[in-house]
């Protein structure tokens, strides 16, 4: 499988990256640190080390997973966990949605590239 | 209220999304290599006596990467304004796109596309038929453009941007030798005409 340069590895390395950020967001929302970038750093982090090549579309994807992941683990730990996911709009203030965007851009830049030196560019239909 | 917001930002993804396939559509007739190895086939496939499902993998897998995206894109646009317009806009899209084009596939038979002689669809600035999309698989490089899904202003915008858009895509240099070639050759006949 290789969609939009999500191989099955660079998927398994998101998974884990958001598993393990997930893990980190919660324990700094316990002592009060709002810091969704951790997210976005971990799965970034994770696709990149998995991947062979580089995609923009594969960071896009990544930076969406990695919001999506962020807003999930605030619905179950910190001051915002009763607003839900439905109610996730109503608790964006500017300093927050700048941590939200800060995960989506750190997220993006690490997941498009890969660890590997020399790594191609993902070609359109391959 | 509410459901008019969601349903002006349904239509403003569609509206969206849809000039986007059709700059994108324009931009891969205008690279021949990514044309070769991508949408080509597309066109090889439909020019030919039907011999196969209608969607094949390569079309499944565009289409499918399209919509990941879009749906990737505005599930975010959606939790963070929490209008879920956006969302319902690129799941629209991609149902358009695939009733689209099995419907416009009927015309891909026993008898190749180029030999049924569709005749070439009017410069419309209305909706693009199924009809309009089948002449572009028979004729795809077709003075009249035939690259929209939705609306077929998109096309005509696409026609009156051609000669400084064509500048900014990868056969940029064939097109402009030719128009420069046609120059050259307009001003030799103006000398000999002399």
């Amino acid at each position: 499988m290789n969609w939009l340069g999500l191989r099955t590895a660079a998927l398994l390395g998101a998974i884990l990256g958001a598993i393990l950020g997930g893990v980190a967001y919660s324990a700094a929302l316990a002592r009060g640190w709002d810091a969704p970038y951790l997210v976005g750093i971990a799965m970034g982090f994770g696709v990149m080390l998995a991947s062979p090549d580089r995609s923009g579309m594969r960071g896009l994807l990544i930076a969406a997973g990695a919001v999506w992941a962020a807003a999930i683990v605030q619905t179950r730990v910190g001051p915002h966990a009763s607003a839900g996911l439905f109610g996730f709009h109503a608790t964006l203030t500017p300093s927050r949605t700048a941590s939200f965007a800060g995960c989506a851009l750190v997220a993006f830049v690490l997941a498009r590239t890969s660890a590997r030196r020399n790594a191609s560019v993902r070609a359109a239909g391959s | 209220m509410s459901a008019i917001n969601t349903a002006l930002a349904c239509a403003a993804f569609f509206f969206v999304a849809d000039l986007v396939y059709a700059i994108d559509h324009y931009l891969v007739h205008h690279d021949r290599e990514r044309y070769r190895v991508t949408h080509g086939r597309h066109h090889r496939r439909y020019n030919g006596k039907k011999d196969a499902a209608q969607l094949d993998a390569y079309e499944l897998s565009t289409y499918g990467s399209a919509a990941i995206m879009t749906i990737a894109i505005t599930s975010v646009l959606s939790l963070t304004t929490g209008n879920p317009g956006f969302l319902l806009g690129a799941v629209l899209k991609f149902a358009h796109t695939l009733l689209f084009h099995w419907y416009q596939h009927r015309w891909w038979g026993e008898v190749p596309l180029r030999q049924q002689h569709l005749d070439a669809p009017k410069r419309s600035w209305l909706m693009a038929s199924a009809r309009y999309h089948a002449f572009h698989h028979s004729h795809p490089d077709d003075r009249i453009f035939t690259y929209a899904e939705s609306w077929a202003g998109f096309d005509r915008i696409l026609e009156l941007l051609h000669p400084w858009l064509v500048r900014f895509t990868v056969d940029r240099a064939a097109h402009v030798r030719t128009v420069q070639g046609a120059r050259v050759q307009a001003v030799s006949r103006g000398r000999l005409g002399q």
